[in-house]
């Protein structure tokens, strides 16, 4: 039978290898998608990854046992994103410069009504990721990782604001200001579809 | 702009939506499609594995660093400090109220009463030290 997340984490403060492999096994998929979708970009995922895990080993002795250990994960994932996020400011501004015609003209593609039945190739679906990613760029990066943990990883708003040290209220602001500024970019980019049309 | 017009990037799963709006306002019919759309290229987002054996090099990373038996003494003292801390002062107790009984008066304090009796130390008394020969206070100065 599996061992629960609090007989895990104590088992691994005991010295138990085992466990903490356990721990990471159960929450690996959350902690790689959520960095991945929050850089936009496959590459560092792992690396990142492989820190949350340090770091949680390193922070289990003065974590609260008497809290959902995934509540947890998820603030030190979180934490590390907008670290790293800090780290590659500059490459990142260089990186999600405005976008181009060229780039509109594939979004429009990606949203196309006539392709949602369609099933795109995995560097066509990083490609939609990366533009999702560059549209949300200049807002805060809390705001970005609000909406990734809320819209995409589909976390609660409470669990969203645990991870992010904040209320729901504040998590709830943050998540609505990304998806208002997609929707208003979205819609000028299909607007513009839409007039080009015979 | 009509205040009226409904907020999809508020809304939540499950949301109710003014279905009664929705049908005299074109722009909130344009909005819900492109609020729609949103969502579903949400939820087309790609997602990813975990490479095999990522716990197993967690797990090696880790070992390689834990200070194992240093660390797990400091665990150990830092686990008993408490109830140490305890036994020390419940023994010096102990010890305290045998040795009290053994001089047979607690409390009373003979030895004390012997320093607060002047008469016991004449030469050091409050008198003795004004009356001091001042030679001895030249010679300190010097």
């Amino acid at each position: 039978m599996a061992r629960t997340d609090a007989e895990l984490v104590a088992a691994t403060l005991d010295g138990d290898g085992n466990a903490f492999g356990d721990i990471v096994r159960r929450y690996q998929q959350f902690v790689f998608n959520a960095v991945y979708h929050y850089l936009g970009a496959r590459g560092d995922v792992e690396d990142v990854a492989q820190e949350v895990f340090l770091k949680l080993y390193r922070s289990l002795d003065r974590f609260d046992r008497s809290r959902p250990l995934q509540a947890w994960i998820y603030r030190i994932t979180a934490n590390q994103c907008l670290d790293e996020a800090r780290k590659s400011r500059h490459r990142r501004v260089k990186n999600f410069a405005d976008l181009g015609e060229e780039e509109e003209e594939r979004i429009r593609r990606y949203f196309d009504e006539d392709q949602h039945g369609a099933s795109l190739t995995e560097s066509e679906d990083d490609e939609t990721l990366r533009l999702l990613r560059k549209m949300m760029d200049g807002l805060p990066e809390k705001d970005r990782m609000a909406f990734v943990l809320r819209e995409i990883e589909g976390l609660s708003y409470a669990e969203v604001s645990q991870a992010l040290n904040t209320s729901v209220t504040a998590a709830r602001i943050r998540i609505s200001r990304v998806k208002k500024k997609l929707m208003v970019q979205l819609d000028k980019i299909l607007g513009s579809r839409q007039g080009e049309r015979p | 702009m009509n205040s009226n017009h409904i907020r999809f990037w508020e809304l939540s799963s499950g949301d109710e939506i003014d279905r009664q709006h929705l049908e005299i306002c074109e722009e909130c019919r344009r909005q819900s499609e492109v609020h729609r759309l949103l969502l579903i290229q949400l939820s087309r987002l790609p997602r990813i594995e975990a490479p095999p054996f990522f716990a197993a090099r967690v797990q090696n990373l880790i070992s390689e660093a834990r200070p194992s038996l240093v660390y797990y003494f400091q665990r150990m003292a830092a686990q008993l400090a408490p109830l140490l801390t305890l036994l020390i002062l419940v023994t010096s107790l102990l010890i305290h109220s045998v040795s009290n009984e053994q001089s047979g008066q607690p409390g009373s304090g003979g030895q004390a009463a012997v320093v607060l009796d002047e008469s016991a130390f004449p030469e050091v008394s409050v008198e003795n030290m004004i009356a001091m020969p001042p030679d001895l206070d030249e010679g300190s100065n010097r």
